[in-house]
């Protein structure tokens, strides 16, 4: 698989979102309404204490992903007091359904005291085709059984007319040498007939590449020729944050014909850019006959996006 | 026909701060919870070492007591019966109210419900529900998962804690609270919370009403908690206990028990007047003058007892009352 003609879409600090000039625009991801494609993204703005709320907001293209529109109203209220989201959301993924409604899973971020974060997966509904949503304060999956915690990356679709929903969980926090916390996580998936309630698999379906602490992230999966493909982000758990590319995300995929077992190939070729020392949160989008891949680069996403196309 | 319970009290029966307890059990004897053992009765309860930086911690321990109606304290357990979980998890900082069942005759396992305390920062904490198993008639228990067992839902969104474990008709049944919503107070945040139940058929997965059980009546804001149910004279009877959640550490406001009664375990009938304490002298002095809360009710010889917490949310640990009469 080969990713070619890489083009960055939206900037975020171009343009005003809705808590003004753009700052970050993570995990694209993208549905197609009345015939444009309209890419969901979660950006941020900081808070009365001065740290980052990520929320969702979207920008409209036409078929050749030009911008023909900007959202900057409130996609999405603010979590309750005590709610699994009050901190942000991130990230925001979307979901038609074969009756055309919309919804999307959200990924809700709320902070604690011994280790920076807690976050679950919950369900966001739209009444006016993805517009505005509301999500009610509880979760639809959050830590339990063999998921300690982290359960985040909710990623929704519909195959053979059950729900499927990849996401990510934390095995472990590892206190690093210099007195951090860092996370391990992996990808897992649920599978559910009412959007509400979902078996989780409580299994690591794809297996690790560089050692057991690797850090896997924002599985999105489409059926592409008969054929499942998931596109992944992967890093690992330590020096991954500054411009050590050896460490720092990079994008991979996985097939698989029955959707319970994957094949993981870490043979994508992307065309080199020097400039660019991550590669993160991907999600697959089918336009016509191609397909692309959205996904952001560096510092996570601070710049943008960018699309590529897939050719296998 | 309506059951009234109406309990004398024996008295206080454990006090962790008036013995040389271990320094992990400086105080609080909380949400006593019984195993029948042949010769002696063990009561789980949650107690708490000195405060760090301003913060606690609850850890599950026993004491043993004399089974001859007497409830003479033999001995404490020489540690925590269950250790607190992991970093991130969801009982990293506290395990309280910590709840026992066994049914020795099929199988040695003592099996406990337990919630489990994590620090937020816009709300001081959470709470969520895990499992741990002993084969040691409890001297020590093995947490089952990392994670919790019940996990929060789009209509259970947080504070899903006070478990209460019981089998009724070969069925699993989890009496717990659910938080309804957190309300920002002018000290801190305070949370809301009402009893529902679950059910299960193996201990592990669980089936949820999704509705509160218990008719609230405090005109706002009623917390109900330590929902404890026994099957007795043909009904079924839950003992609870509710306050405000403002000011609840004044008598007027603060916890005291409540009852409730069913035939299904599915619909209750709430009436606080059927369970009361025998008109006794009462003193400002009394360790349960200004609170009494978290009952747990257990047979012991074909006599009922109901063992409580007093003062100070269980600072000072529990007591025990005698049912004296039926009608």
């Amino acid at each position: 698989m080969r990713l070619n003609n890489v083009q960055k879409i939206f900037t975020p600090s171009h343009h005003n979102l809705l808590h003004g000039v753009g700052d970050y625009a993570q995990s694209p991801q993208a549905i197609i309404v009345d015939n444009k494609i309209r890419i969901y993204f979660t950006t941020r703005f900081k808070d009365s204490d001065h740290t980052y709320i990520s929320y969702p907001s979207y920008i409209e293209c036409d078929m050749d992903f030009e911008i023909l529109n900007i959202a900057n109203h409130e996609v999405l209220p603010k979590g309750l007091l005590g709610s699994y989201f009050e901190h942000g959301v991130f990230p925001f993924s979307p979901f038609k359904d074969k009756d055309n409604h919309i919804s999307a899973l959200i990924s809700g971020w709320s902070r604690r005291k011994s280790v920076p974060v807690e976050t679950a997966i919950g369900l966001a509904t739209s009444l006016d085709g993805g517009v505005s949503f509301t999500a009610p304060p509880g979760p639809v999956l959050s830590a339990s059984h063999h998921a300690p915690f982290l359960v985040v990356d909710g990623y929704l679709r519909k195959y053979n007319n059950l729900y499927y929903m990849w996401y990510i969980y934390g095995v472990r926090w590892k206190e690093t040498q210099d007195g951090r916390v860092e996370r391990v996580y992996k990808i897992s998936f649920a599978t559910s007939s009412d959007l509400i309630h979902w078996s989780p698999s409580f299994q690591s379906i794809i297996p690790d590449m560089i050692d057991p602490d690797e850090c896997q992230a924002l599985p999105s999966v489409i059926c592409y020729k008969d054929i499942y493909y998931m596109f992944f982000c992967y890093r690992s758990s330590e020096d991954f944050r500054g411009v050590n590319s050896q460490n720092s995300y990079k994008l991979d995929y996985a097939t698989s014909t029955d959707l319970q077992t994957w094949t993981r190939h870490n043979d994508l070729e992307i065309e080199h850019d020097p400039e660019c020392q991550m590669m993160c949160y991907p999600s697959p989008i089918q336009v016509k006959d191609k397909l692309y891949l959205l996904y952001n680069q560096d510092q996570f996403g601070k710049f943008g996006f960018v699309k590529a196309e897939v050719s296998i | 026909m309506s059951t009234k319970f109406t309990w004398e009290k024996i008295g206080q029966i454990f006090d962790p701060t008036k013995y040389s307890s271990p320094s992990w059990m400086e105080h609080y004897g909380q949400s006593p919870s019984t195993l029948l053992l042949p010769d002696r009765i063990r009561i789980f309860f949650s107690c708490r070492p000195k405060p760090q930086d301003g913060y606690f911690i609850s850890l599950p321990a026993y004491a043993d007591f004399t089974r001859d109606h007497t409830f003479k304290l033999i001995s404490i357990s020489s540690q925590p019966v269950l250790s607190l979980g992991q970093r991130g998890c969801f009982d990293e900082f506290g395990i309280y109210p910590f709840s026992v069942y066994s049914e020795p005759d099929e199988d040695p396992t003592v099996h406990a419900y337990y919630a489990g305390w994590t620090r937020c920062e816009s709300v001081p904490f959470n709470v969520s529900i895990g499992y741990a198993t002993s084969t040691n008639n409890g001297e020590s228990f093995q947490r089952a998962f990392p994670g919790p067992i019940m996990s929060f839902t789009d209509k259970e969104p947080f504070i899903l804690s006070s478990p209460r474990i019981r089998k009724f008709n070969g069925l699993w049944y989890l009496f717990y609270i659910s938080g309804e919503r957190w309300i920002q107070t002018e000290t801190r945040p305070e949370p809301v919370y009402k009893i529902r139940y679950a059910t299960s058929t193996d201990g592990i997965f669980w089936e949820r009403s999704g509705k509160n059980i218990i008719p609230t009546i405090l005109p706002v804001d009623e917390a109900q908690a330590s929902p404890d149910v026994i099957f007795y004279r043909g009904r079924y009877h839950m003992f609870f206990c509710y306050r405000d959640i403002v000011n609840y550490k004044l008598r007027s406001h603060s916890y005291r028990l409540g009852y409730a009664s069913s035939t299904d375990l599915v619909m209750w009938q709430r009436d606080d007047e059927l369970s009361t304490f025998a008109s006794q002298e009462v003193s400002t002095q009394d360790w349960d003058y200004d609170m009494q809360s978290y009952p747990h009710v257990f047979c012991l010889d074909d006599c009922l007892y109901m063992l409580y917490m007093g003062n100070e949310f269980g600072r000072y640990g529990f007591g025990i009352s005698k049912l004296t009469t039926d009608a």
